[in-house]
């Protein structure tokens, strides 16, 4: 495997824990109605505790890689470059930053208990892990005005596949009915069309400062194709968003129209985790030169 | 208009005008500027070689290396950054007249790694 993807088979994993975590508590605390917060909290706990888990496991190995893709070197020697990665670059001040939160992150999941302000410290916890993800890509290199929009970029692609998938987990785990999924859900769709608009804005921005004027650049650079297949894969989630929004929203007291929309709900977010999965790989590709 | 529908009929416009009359820039460090510049015939031998990149570089990793016809190496000490992290020198030997071979190999303040090489004449060359 090249060291891109090494970099990035470790980064996807990492990215989904953050951007979910983050997401779908911010759909606990922002869209789904009072009396039922609690259950959403708890149909959403053993997601945040695998995700915790998973990340705090993958930190110390995104460390080691990055470090090995630094040096140029294999991982096992790579392991006597930690000490002057994390003194010496700003890839070890990040991870130094970022292991603690992670450890946090973990310690919260784990912790009993199932009330808004727990989820509130996860959340503020995850976006502070995904600003750091700003602060180690390649936005860094640009100044200022490009980590606010990669920052806005991550926080508008964690608010919409955390909705999505906050729905489903409240509807088919939490099973919190058919009353709360007919409240919810166009809440869902609404957030769902913001942080879109969001998305594509702040992506056009990047695509800009990454591609150049050469439209070429799509096709005859890995960069260019990465990104064309992400947006296309981005395109079929909206897609299906679009049907949800226009052909089952209507009838969403039918249940008929319900069960569709939960289907495809799961599915826009197992097509949401592939988008992140190449959001991870455009993040280790060098943009077209 | 509602954003979804802003959405729709919107991105492509946005796509197409995100693909024209914008210039390239960095992430992942690449040479803008060298001295000597790749392919110059210089005179007199110069004192150093300096590359100046497009994003900032680390010092931890950064190499630069001139070799002879023969993969002698000529320089003097280790490169040094410098300029906002911007430039990587490195003194060199006195260079007899020759093709000099320049390695390059950065780590740009992303973390991500790339490297380079390319050839200078001192005097007339060919030797």
């Amino acid at each position: 495997m090249t060291p891109i993807g090494e970099r990035a088979i470790v980064a996807w994993p990492l990215l989904v824990a953050e951007t979910l975590i983050f997401g779908t508590t911010a759909f606990a605390l922002l869209l789904a109605p009072a009396p039922q917060s609690k259950g959403i909290a708890s149909a959403l706990t053993p997601l945040w505790r695998g995700l915790a888990l998973l990340a705090a496991l993958l930190s110390p190995l995104a460390l080691l890689v990055g470090t090995a893709n630094m040096a140029d070197v294999s991982l096992r020697a790579a392991i006597s470059f930690l000490p002057q990665v994390l003194r010496e670059t700003h890839f070890g001040h990040v991870w130094s930053w970022s292991f603690p939160l992670t450890l946090a992150l973990l310690v919260l999941a784990w912790t009993p208990g199932r009330g808004p302000l727990k989820t509130a410290a996860l959340s503020l916890v995850a976006g502070a892990l995904l600003l750091l993800v700003s602060f180690s890509s390649h936005a860094i290199d640009r100044g200022r005005i490009a980590l606010i929009v990669h920052f806005t970029h991550e926080v508008a692609a964690a608010l919409w596949i955390g909705a999505i998938l906050g729905l489903w987990f409240g509807a088919v785990r939490g099973r919190l009915g058919s009353g709360w999924i007919r409240r919810i859900a166009p809440r869902v769709s609404r957030v769902a069309g913001w942080t879109v608009a969001t998305l594509i804005l702040s992506g056009l921005y990047t695509a800009y400062y990454s591609l150049g004027a050469d439209p070429y650049r799509l096709i005859d650079s890995a960069y260019g194709r990465t990104l064309v297949e992400k947006v296309c894969a981005a395109a079929l989630v909206l897609l299906i968003g679009a049907y949800n929004r226009y052909c089952l929203m209507p009838a969403v007291s039918e249940s008929s129209a319900q069960e569709r929309l939960l289907r495809n709900v799961g599915l826009e977010s197992l097509l949401l985790i592939g988008v992140l999965g190449l959001a991870a790989l455009l993040a280790n590709t060098p943009p077209a030169h | 208009m509602k954003p979804l529908n802003l959405l729709i009929f919107g991105a492509p416009l946005l796509l197409a005008a995100s693909i024209t009359s914008v210039p390239a820039a960095s992430a992942h460090a690449f040479p803008e500027q060298e001295t000597p510049s790749a392919g110059q015939r210089l005179a007199a031998p110069p004192s150093e070689v300096t590359i100046k990149f497009d994003a900032p570089i680390e010092q931890l990793f950064a190499k630069l290396e001139v070799l002879d016809a023969n993969g002698k190496p000529e320089t003097i000490g280790p490169p040094e950054v410098g300029s906002g992290a911007l430039t990587l020198s490195v003194k060199l030997a006195a260079l007899k007249p020759g093709d000099y071979t320049v390695k390059w190999g950065v780590v740009c303040i992303d973390s991500h790694h790339t490297e380079g090489s390319y050839l200078f004449t001192v005097g007339g060359g060919g030797g």
